[in-house]
């Protein structure tokens, strides 16, 4: 069941890496403990904040939620079709021309091809590259590279998203219509989930806020309640 | 910099498909600024034939028309495995950024790099092919016998290279062992050399325990116009099987943690 009605995440979860808790195993390997007890669902409709300090697992959380970390104990449960949003140029590759970089990144995205055909007169336009969609992406500026990262990257529509930050690229003109088209990729996503250093992004975007410190939930209610807690506190500990 | 893909959760079609195409890219964009492009590859490894076979069809004093063909079958098909070994082993190292970030099954990024080395052998091929045409050995129905060698043959040693490419994540010594490991065992198979060269006691030995030589063996046979006898296939076959065995079962066991070993 893929709809957006079922999509729902429940977890459990413990562990993985990033300024946790350190530990040796019984064969002195070194381990980081980056999450641990925690026992969170999201449901249809959540816009969920992540905030707490470097280090204190938020990064680890999304790559948890995204299937690209197992955890080592305890259960992660996903319904319907989760995209992350971390490094739009992933794959890109600068001997290729942006056209067959749209091809490289879509399938990478999860798009078949014929989907990428149908969809790359749009994502074309919206990059505004014009004829140098032909030529390879070496000769590219790196805003030009930016825009085409972008265009391809925010054609997908899952039902659970996963940012790392806001993102803003272009110049004025294109950072307007980038903001435009974010907002559009956000709310056609049942949950959102966003980490994030920035209230203001939080307070706007999200209704519901997980603080999370050296890899334990601190705290997780109303962006009101929770945001305090963190911004007003004194750094570290 | 930061955003996006969707979990390909991959059916079998949707990895292959994902990995030849990812693979065809690697082969395109390698050349993409030479005029001749990925022909470079056939026009080098046709160089090497008139090198190697110059020089040791007189040192050996064989005559070039049986000489050339058994050395251009050897050298394709030794170019061919060892570069599933080499490759294959640091396929996921290579894949570290997409296994990082990406949702997807890593396994598509090692058969990403068997895909390139599919690319290559056919492009090799169209040399040896070439060769055989100018030095045709006896014609024989034989021949289609390179088919199924060539995926026992590919198949095995792309198991036996999945189990290395989990080791070499983990163990990032093992690329280098590995590749001076492939170099030195070029010297030990007979590619350039004739397996009769050597003394009986000796060939015992030496090719008895070397798993590429079973392999090179079943797929140089048939384009030389013999057939392989059940015995050679009963050991390459039987050592693919083992190694794909090893391969899948450490991939199995161990690829949730690929992404924490990278």
């Amino acid at each position: 069941m893929y709809s957006h009605a079922s999509s729902k995440l429940s977890r459990r979860l413990i562990n993985a890496a990033t300024g946790g808790h350190l530990d040796r195993s019984e064969q002195g390997r070194l381990t980081v403990q980056a999450l641990k007890d925690l026992t969170i669902r999201l449901d249809v409709g959540d816009r969920v904040g992540l905030i707490g300090h470097n280090g204190s697992g938020k990064s680890t959380l999304l790559k948890l939620l995204g299937g690209i970390y197992q955890p080592t104990s305890g259960v992660v449960t996903r319904e319907g079709i989760v995209g992350s949003l971390l490094d739009i140029s992933l794959g890109m590759s600068p001997d290729a021309t942006g056209r067959e970089n749209i091809y490289l990144r879509g399938v990478l995205q999860g798009m078949s091809r014929s989907e990428i055909t149908r969809l790359i007169p749009g994502i074309i336009e919206f990059s505004e590259l014009g004829d140098f969609i032909e030529l390879p992406m070496r000769t590219y500026s790196s805003g030009m590279l930016l825009r085409l990262a972008f265009s391809v990257s925010t054609v997908l529509s899952p039902d659970i998203l996963l940012m790392d930050e806001w993102l803003a690229v272009g110049d004025e003109d294109f950072q307007v219509r980038a903001e435009q088209r974010l907002h559009e990729v956000v709310s056609r996503t049942a949950i959102l989930v966003i980490a994030s250093h920035s209230a203001n992004l939080i307070k706007g975007q999200c209704n519901r806020v997980l603080y999370l410190d050296h890899g334990h939930l601190v705290a997780d209610g109303p962006p009101d309640e929770v945001l305090p807690m963190y911004f007003a506190a004194p750094p570290g500990r | 910099m930061t955003f996006s893909a969707t979990t390909v959760q991959g059916t079998p079609w949707r990895i292959v498909r994902l990995s030849f195409f990812l693979g065809w890219q690697d082969v395109r964009l390698m050349y993409r600024r030479s005029v001749l492009g990925q022909f470079w590859i056939t026009l080098s490894m046709a160089v090497t034939f008139v090198a190697i076979g110059s020089v040791f069809g007189l040192i050996f004093g064989l005559p070039v028309v049986e000489y050339l063909p058994f050395l251009g079958c050897g050298l394709v098909f030794w170019n061919f495995l060892s570069l599933i070994v080499n490759e294959g082993a640091v396929a996921f190292i290579a894949g570290e950024a997409f296994i990082r970030q990406l949702p997807l099954p890593p396994v598509i990024f090692f058969l990403r790099s068997i895909w390139k080395t599919v690319f290559v052998l056919l492009h090799n091929a169209v040399a040896l092919a070439l060769l055989l045409v100018i030095f045709p050995p006896e014609p024989s129905p034989a021949v289609l016998l390179v088919v199924p060698a060539l995926l026992i043959a590919g198949g095995g040693t792309a198991g036996l290279a999945l189990a290395l490419a989990m080791l070499a994540t983990r163990y990032r010594d093992v690329p280098q062992i590995l590749s001076a490991f492939v170099q030195v065992l070029f010297y030990l198979t007979p590619i350039v050399w004739l397996p009769e060269s050597l003394p009986e006691q000796a060939r015992a030995v030496i090719l008895t325990f070397n798993p590429f030589y079973h392999m090179i063996q079943i797929m140089r046979q048939p384009l030389l116009g013999q057939a392989p006898t059940l015995q050679e296939w009963a050991i390459a076959g039987g050592l693919a099987v083992v190694f794909i065995v090893i391969g899948v079962a450490a991939y199995a066991r161990f690829r949730h943690r690929l992404a924490f070993w990278l």
